[in-house]
């Protein structure tokens, strides 16, 4: 009983140690699993509360793993270009703003959309390494990623359906859930996230379609434009994917 | 901290590594418990602290994984051990030095106040 209830701490410890970097887990993850398989063994016979101080060593534990993420991105200098984007776009309402009454800007403007782009930037980065050298697969990254961050803005600034504010539009929410949930799922390759895409540029019409029934008005430009984004980005991956299989 | 040399301060966690690597190579677990030792429970490091300076400082060149197996009773073919390089040492000595150093002068502080 107590051995099985060790092996499913062991194997909860495993799967948190996977969320460190790869060249960090390939180096550590034996050694650290081994440590954590010590301190299990030693804790079992000890009188301290056991589930207050595994619960410490599995917080100590993520928190290692966000750090080496941190680091990683730092050292790469992952974190530059999206950095210098986002503050060269956020300029322009800025400098706006002092000759124009038009643009006005608050400071949680700023943060909304100074969070959204470096996430967006960030995004980009982190997906287009995984195909280092594709053209095709980084410009699919890159449109698709400019597709979310415009179907959030939109939907943050004025939203799509009725009114600003309207509850319906957490709908658009769910094309976005299936991208990343899609994308994750295939593990980032090429043919898996041209059908994310697909799956995508589907739900889109879905919401458009559930729109149109429930007297939300018609959405035809704005999700035409949608799914015109997601299936060039379709077509895109599965591109670099023919490219990927046909070799150098 | 692969461009630190021996004079830059130490961590306070690469500190308590290095000292406890300085009698002999240990394994993850024994490093913690050393640690946790030295310092009488007042530092209490995770895996997580312990890899991430591990491989920082192997990097750094302050350690390196060692192929001595000196814990036969509990050895597992898993276990890594690690142990202190010259660099290590002697950063691990300049570190005691500037401790002392700053020993001499709060003492000295001290007695000089007490006058």
């Amino acid at each position: 009983m107590l051995a099985d209830k060790a092996r499913r701490v062991r194997r909860c410890y495993a799967a948190l140690v996977r969320l460190y970097p790869r060249p960090f887990r390939e180096r550590y993850s034996e050694p650290m699993q081994q440590t954590f398989a010590d301190l299990l063994n030693d804790r079992i016979g000890d009188e301290r509360p056991a589930f207050a101080s595994l619960a410490w060593v599995f917080a100590e534990t993520l928190a290692g793993a966000i750090g080496e993420h941190m680091n990683m991105l730092v050292q790469r200098k992952t974190l530059i270009r999206p950095l210098l984007g986002t503050l060269l776009i956020l300029m322009v309402p800025l400098v706006a703003m002092r000759y124009t009454g038009e643009v006005n800007w608050g400071l949680d403007d700023f943060v909304v959309g100074g969070a959204l782009l470096m996430g967006a930037g960030l995004t980009f980065e982190l997906i287009a390494q995984k195909a280092a050298g594709s053209l095709a697969y980084r410009a699919a990254v890159a449109i698709a990623v400019a597709g979310g961050l415009f179907l959030v803005w939109v939907n943050l600034a004025v939203g799509i359906l009725g009114h600003t504010g309207n509850a319906a539009n957490l709908m658009y929410l769910g094309v976005l859930v299936v991208g990343i949930a899609g994308s994750v799922l295939v593990r980032f390759q090429p043919q898996g996230m041209s059908r994310a895409m697909l799956a995508m540029a589907g739900c889109q019409v879905l919401v458009a379609a559930i729109a149109l029934a429930a007297g939300l008005g018609q959405t035809f430009l704005i999700t035409a434009l949608f799914v015109a984004i997601w299936l060039l980005s379709a077509w895109l991956f599965h591109r670099s994917a023919g490219n990927a299989a046909a070799g150098p | 901290m692969s461009g630190k040399n021996a004079n830059t301060p130490l961590t306070p966690a690469v500190l308590h590594i290095l000292l406890a690597l300085s009698s002999s190579a240990k394994h993850g677990y024994a490093i913690m418990k050393q640690v946790e030792a030295d310092s009488s429970g007042k530092v209490n490091m995770g895996p997580g602290t312990l890899y991430g300076s591990i491989r920082r400082m192997t990097d750094a060149g302050l350690i390196r994984e060692s192929s001595k197996r000196v814990d036969p009773e509990l050895d597992d073919q898993r276990r890594v051990y690690y142990e202190i390089t010259g660099k290590g040492q002697e950063s691990l000595d300049a570190e005691l030095q500037r401790y002392r150093e700053v020993l001499a002068v709060a003492q000295a502080g001290r007695a000089h106040a007490g006058r």
